[in-house]
């Protein structure tokens, strides 16, 4: 298969180098632009993330095409540590549809199965597709790849496990967080001591529409630029006690050497019995909250190990998942080749239909020139007899060289139908399958 | 004929039941198409059962045992619907399905047939008497069910011991509003079902009718309701305790309902 995509990833280059790499939404239709004018390339998308830059390609010639790509990364990146080449990948035919599946489903990514990326697909698939007239990008082919590559990854989210569950600490804080408070819209949360744990456990919260965010600090400046953040507001650490019966959420990151809430202190500043919920995470290390806080009732305490106990378990739940939908991707491989290949029958199908649909229409002009008689009405029922039996006559054949070159046995069944009919090399077709 | 509709809906409702549990025990509550399919299957083929059975014998399928419990599992098929398809609750079909399943097995075992006998009091009040009561008893259920998940989902979230039923259960709000919702829905119908029934006898019979088994079972599960209400509201009660009583109350009416069953003769009873 005439496929390639060529690129780099988390696993061949570090952050600082992939950011040399990376394309802004803006650059994008530029440097597909800019690859579809250089030679060999047909068709091509380009995947811009934070942990991958790759060019997806339908070449006419690989050795074209490929160093070409490989010169409009290097200029994106600029000075490299390393030649550009060092770092990255060049992988062909199935292997390069195999890829892009992988990506789509989460299998190459660096967080296992993180969902993220079927909208980055998608969005690449939209931007390589909004390129029209003599640079346009996507055609027939990449337009089935790439549709077939998002509801792979659909599938393999449908159909396996390796989506579910939280797959780090912030996010398993907001998981926890759902299964207490249902939505979080509306909820109140506190952090107290702004450390970057706290502020991304916030961030994720806030994403999820916990509102009304209050930032205690020791270090005010700080607390106001964190709570200008997210749009809350900060108060001194001495005075957090006094919000925290109103609070639902409270996140503690701070680094005192001690246990800050005290189950003494809980039990003089907060209401006797909780009529709500109160979800405390502790991300601090010493603790900052006692763990004995967390028997009270109503009261759900998290460390940061409980919070890791999770993630971990997920994690191992992810990976038992990999092997089935790494059995999904080989199938839609399979099912993607067999119609790429089906393809291979289209252009002889097509010269096949017109030759006899010339050879219909000149025979039923001569046929209709001798039956002059005829009214309008019957020289049009002739008109349709002859359309009808031709179309009879050609269904099966075709049917069958579009099955034949589905199985991968386009070589000798559309040879041999060149010489039954008599349609020898016009279309082109033997150089591209012989490529 | 009803009786091959009303087999067909209980074969349903226990494929929905082994679907709920496999999908319990995979500890996955994704895609959901094919236990709604089953539900939605099971409720229409149960109401054409309630079709075929009121136009054969001309009345509702609400009057003997084999009858009423065709109805309650009717309207625990419909809760099940309801929630099947759309509502972040759907899981409660994993204790609802059951119920459903066992309520309809037992009233074809009892046989759906009426029983024959020619009843007092008749007409649209006796159907709305009684559908309302049965509306009220299909409320008190969901809401025990809603509230037994609350206390096994506050379990696995306190002790931190995330499996199954983490994955698989709803937030504690939404089974904590689930459970109030069915609770006053049913609480309200079942007020209306005892407003009826009292008003009849006072206007025909001169008072309450305090020696009927039926009577005072009614009167304590209205008793246990109010007090599940007034638990739920209190002010010093947390939603855990609310569910405690909602399936403790639940518990202890059904029991009294096994323990009169058991020593009260058949003729004092509609269910």
């Amino acid at each position: 298969m005439p496929f390639a995509v060529v690129g780099l990833n988390h696993r061949t280059a570090p952050v600082e180098v992939r950011e040399k790499f990376a394309f802004a939404s803006t650059e994008m239709t530029d440097a597909l632009s800019h690859v579809l004018d250089g030679k060999g390339v047909s068709e091509a998308a380009l995947i811009s993330t934070c942990n991958r830059t790759e060019f997806y390609l339908h070449v006419t010639d690989f050795d074209l095409a490929i160093p070409g790509v490989v010169d409009t990364l290097a200029a994106q990146a600029g000075e490299l540590p390393k030649p550009a080449e060092r770092y990255v990948y060049v992988q062909r035919g199935a292997d390069a549809v195999r890829h892009l599946y992988r990506v789509v489903s989460g299998l190459d990514s660096m967080v296992l199965g993180e969902v993220q990326v079927q909208g980055q697909v998608r969005d690449a698939y939209e931007i390589a597709r909004s390129l029209t007239g003599q640079r346009q990008a996507v055609r027939a082919v990449f337009n089935r790849l790439f549709q077939s590559a998002l509801s792979v990854g659909g599938r393999v989210r449908n159909e396996t496990r390796l989506a579910e569950g939280a797959a780090s600490i912030p996010s398993a804080a907001v998981e926890l967080a759902r299964k207490i408070f249902g939505s979080l819209r509306g909820r109140r949360g506190m952090v107290i001591g702004a450390g970057d744990m706290g502020e991304l456990t916030l961030e994720c919260l806030v994403d999820e529409g916990v509102s009304s965010v209050l930032v205690a600090s020791r270090n005010m400046v700080r607390a106001k630029k964190v709570a200008e953040e997210f749009g809350g507001s900060a108060v001194a650490f001495s005075d957090f006690w006094e919000d925290l019966p109103q609070m639902d959420i409270v996140i503690t990151s701070t680094a005192a050497p001690h246990a800050m809430i005290t189950l003494e202190e809980f039990r003089r500043r907060m209401p006797r019995k909780l009529k709500s919920p109160l979800f405390i995470v502790d991300i601090a290390i010493p603790r900052d909250v006692q763990p004995e806080i967390g028997e009270l009732p109503n009261v759900f305490l998290y460390s940061i190990d409980d919070l890791e106990g999770i993630v971990t378990a997920n994690h191992e739940r992810r990976k038992a998942e990999v092997p089935k939908a790494e059995a999904i991707v080989e199938d839609e491989v399979d099912k993607f080749w067999r119609w790429y290949t089906g393809l291979q029958a289209v252009p002889f199908i097509r010269r096949l239909r017109e030759r006899a649909e010339d050879m219909r229409q000149s025979e039923l002009d001569r046929a209709l020139a001798q039956l002059d008689h005829l009214s309008e009405s019957d020289q049009q029922r002739v008109e349709r007899l002859t359309r009808d039996l031709l179309q009879k006559v050609l269904h099966q054949p075709t049917a069958r060289m579009r099955a034949a070159a589905e199985g991968g046995r386009e070589h000798d069944i559309l040879e041999a139908a060149r010489y039954l009919f008599g349609i020898e090399e016009e279309d082109g077709l033997g150089k591209r399958s012989s490529e | 004929m009803h009786l091959v509709a009303y087999a067909i809906a209980a074969a349903l409702y226990l494929a929905a039941s082994v679907r709920y549990t496999m999908r319990f025990a995979r500890a996955h509550p994704g895609a959901t198409v094919l236990v709604a399919i089953i539900v939605y299957a099971a409720v229409v083929s149960h109401l054409l059962a309630v079709g075929l059975y009121w136009a054969r014998y001309g009345e509702p399928p609400l009057v003997g045992l084999g009858p009423s419990l065709a109805s309650l599992a009717l309207l625990v098929g419909l809760a099940i619907a309801g929630l099947a398809r759309f509502s972040i609750a759907r899981s409660l079909g994993l204790f609802l399905a059951p119920v459903a399943t066992l309520f309809l097995v037992l009233a074809l075992i009892v046989g759906i047939e009426p029983t024959g006998s020619v009843l007092a009091f008749r007409g649209t009040w006796l159907v709305i008497h009684i559908s309302a009561g049965f509306v009220g008893y299909a409320g008190w259920l969901v809401s025990a069910a809603a509230g037994l998940m609350y206390l096994l989902q506050f379990r696995q979230l306190k002790h931190k011991h995330l499996g199954a039923v983490f994955e698989f259960f709803p937030p504690l709000e939404t089974l904590d509003k689930l459970a109030e919702w069915a609770l006053i829905t049913g609480f309200c119908t079942m007020t209306l079902a005892i407003a009826i029934g009292w008003a009849w006898t006072i206007r025909f019979e001169g008072g309450f009718r305090w020696s009927d088994a039926k009577v005072i079972w009614g009167v304590l599960a209205w008793l246990a309701m109010l007090l599940a209400i007034w638990i739920r509201f209190s002010r010093a009660r947390t939603p855990r305790q609310a569910a405690v009583w909602n399936v403790v109350g639940f518990a202890v009416v059904f029991v009294a309902y096994l323990v009169a069953r058991m020593f009260i003769p058949e003729t004092q009873f509609f269910l």
